[in-house]
């Protein structure tokens, strides 16, 4: 009588065990596909507001043909705050910090000068890469969590970061391009800025893994975003830092950097779409 | 002994060291119950469970502090990547998760750290540029000053040589005012002295004019002494003539008319003489008119030479006088130049030893950021 009560206990146990095991197996992974989602959602929110911190500076230094882009730019920032808002995105308060600061941003009754916008930009969009970076761990999508992924933890940081980089270097470099004039300070930023990068190509892009099926692809796509670098780098070095006098065409300029972005952006997409269908 | 407690590990996996602690509790409890109404058979599985269970926890448990102890123990402090931390945590996952939270944001906080201290890097190699630029154009602004200050002293001196030759030339326009005063006098005496030369001659030609009537009366005079003796002579020839006449008694008066008539004839003849010599001393006269006349045109002409000699002196002195006011506002000039170019002098003197004190300040500047580039590095 007690062996059987003994072994019904056990088996009940080990039952249970496998139940719940397989429960938090099932919530895990829904988790973690809502979090690729909420990051490729952030990841857009920072793509726009790259693209509302150039269209600023463009408005700031006289140009008010951008002005309806920005509205529309407006409307998407929005959009996306508000599906982000609603979602437990928002239990992060990284999300109300991004909030307080674009509502202040747009409140502002004097424009703001051309650097502090910059700055302002800046902050937010380095909040959003950690909120990214929260919201991606918080959804289980760590290397603990995600063996085929080793060095995933680079995608949500250095890679978003790295991006974020050449978008700094795309929006100084650009002035510096149109006003034919690297100031010291100029100097000194694009300098960080260019060898951030160079650690990106040498460090960041090799750390990244694929799956076997990818793994063509994924070449191509960190060979090309290295090039792409290589090249934005050397331009940056010889057309505006260490040039006698700053030549380079600012819109050539201009869309060296946004190409490069892309290609980042590319190798982020496909590091995500990998995550999709590991899960 | 890891395969041994397995089970109580998986069990905490799943429902977590509280569950796994309650039941441990209740085991103990059921122990301590069942040895009251238990037999030591029934009771042994019961006694069993809670000692297996009781040191299963406490196996795990500590193994779960070492697997944390040594977990933080890799954690590399140089950049505080919480992606390094990796254990198979059965403890709280809040707890877990805090200290995962608080090692994302010190690594984040190290990351903006280092990204300042790569800014404060390049900002030094930028001071470290500039300083040097400045040191550079610090020495070319002190050599440049430095010959300036040479170039303005050699000036300087030129300068007060100039204001000696200018002394000098000042002192000589004062000398040839002083002659040409002297001159103008002494020229005003011999305009006085040509002047009184003229009255005289015009005198003296008035005077051979007066000469010269009386010499034309003395010719009228001796003229009618002439016929006088004419006519004498004449009366002497009748007288003869009468006395011939008269024979013998008219002998003595014809001797006498003869002898009217030899004084007649010497009285002739020496009237002549006197008209011939009369004659000669109006020729000698009218040629010494016409002399004093030439000495006095000749007066005239000197006179008119002596005001124009007057008149030159008199621009010199006028002239020389200028020269001297000008000589004296050159000369004043000069000597404030002097004064100006000893002042700038001092002043770029000045601005040498400032310039010296930059080139050391950007020394100072360059060795400032060098060593805060190496501290930069450092860390």
């Amino acid at each position: 009588m007690e062996i059987i009560m003994i072994t019904g206990i056990v088996v009940f146990m080990i039952t249970s065990i496998f139940v719940i095991k397989q429960k938090k197996r099932s919530n895990k992974k829904i988790i973690q596909q809502q979090g690729l989602v909420y990051v490729g959602q952030i990841k857009q929110l920072i793509t726009y507001v790259q693209q509302h911190r150039g269209l600023m500076s463009a408005w700031l230094n006289g140009d008010t043909s951008v002005q309806t882009k920005l509205a529309q730019l407006k409307q998407k920032i929005l959009q996306l705050d508000k599906q982000l808002s609603t979602s437990s995105v928002s239990q992060n308060e990284r999300l109300a910090g991004f909030n307080d600061h674009w509502q202040r941003l747009l409140q502002l009754n004097n424009k703001p000068s051309v650097a502090n916008s910059f700055e302002q930009h800046t902050m937010m969009i380095r909040n959003l890469a950690y909120l990214l970076e929260d919201t991606a761990e918080s959804s289980y999508l760590t290397s603990d969590h995600l063996s085929a992924f080793p060095h995933v933890g680079f995608v949500w940081r250095e890679l978003v970061l790295a991006t974020e980089n050449i978008g700094q270097s795309r929006a100084l470099g650009t002035g510096v391009a149109a006003q034919h004039f690297c100031s010291s300070v100029d100097k000194i930023r694009l300098n960080f800025l260019s060898q951030t990068m160079a650690d990106t190509v040498e460090n960041t892009l090799q750390q990244l893994s694929s799956l076997p099926h990818e793994q063509d692809t994924h070449k191509v796509l960190i060979s090309s975003a290295s090039n792409h670098m290589n090249q934005l780098i050397n331009t940056i070095s010889a057309e505006l830092v260490n040039a006698s006098k700053v030549l380079v065409n600012s819109s050539d300029y201009f869309d060296l950097a946004t190409n490069t972005m892309q290609q980042m952006d590319a190798i982020f997409a496909h590091q995500v779409k990998q995550l999709h269908s590991s899960l | 002994m890891f395969i041994f407690f397995s089970p109580i590990y998986l069990l905490i996996k799943n429902i977590g060291f509280k569950g796994v602690f309650w039941l441990t509790l209740f085991c103990g409890i059921s122990l301590a119950v069942g040895h009251f109404y238990l037999s030591a058979v029934r009771l042994l599985p019961v006694s069993i469970s809670f000692f297996y269970f009781f040191l299963g926890f406490a196996y795990v448990a500590n193994q779960q502090l070492q697997q944390l102890k040594k977990a933080l123990e890799t954690i590399n402090t140089k950049d505080f990547d919480h992606r390094d931390i990796h254990f198979n945590s059965l403890m709280n996952s809040q707890f877990i998760e805090q200290l995962i939270r608080s090692y994302r944001e010190l690594g984040r906080v190290n990351i903006q750290h280092e990204e300042r201290n790569k800014e404060v890097e390049y900002s030094a190699i930028q001071v470290i540029e500039t300083s040097s630029k400045v040191k550079e154009n610090v020495q070319s602004q002190s050599d440049a000053t430095n010959s300036t200050a040479a170039a303005i002293t050699e000036m300087s001196q030129s300068l007060i040589e100039v204001n000696n030759e200018i002394s000098n030339t000042h002192q000589s326009s004062c000398q040839a005012s002083d002659i040409a005063h002297q001159g103008k006098a002494t020229l005003v005496s011999l305009n006085q002295a040509v002047m009184e030369v003229n009255e005289r001659a015009q005198s003296t030609q008035q005077r051979m004019v007066s000469l010269n009537d009386l010499v034309v009366n003395v010719e009228k005079i001796t003229e009618s002494i002439q016929q006088i003796s004419q006519q004498t002579n004449l009366l002497a020839l009748n007288a003869s003539i009468e006395a011939a006449r008269a024979g013998q008694f008219g002998r003595g008066f014809a001797v006498v008319a003869e002898e009217v008539r030899a004084l007649a004839e010497r009285t002739n003849n020496s009237t002549g003489h006197i008209v011939t010599n009369i004659n000669e001393v109006l020729k000698e006269s009218g040629e010494i008119v016409s002399t004093m006349s030439e000495v006095v045109a000749q007066t005239d002409v000197c006179l008119d030479k002596v005001s124009e000699v007057d008149k030159a002196f008199s621009d010199i002195e006028t002239a020389t006088e200028q020269v001297k006011l000008q000589m004296e506002i050159v000369s004043s000039v000069s000597t404030q130049q002097a004064v100006a170019t000893n002042e700038i002098s001092e002043h770029i003197a000045r601005v040498v030893l400032g310039a010296q004190a930059n080139a050391e300040v950007a020394v100072q500047s360059e060795s400032v950021a060098n060593h805060l580039r190496k501290l930069t590095q450092a860390h």
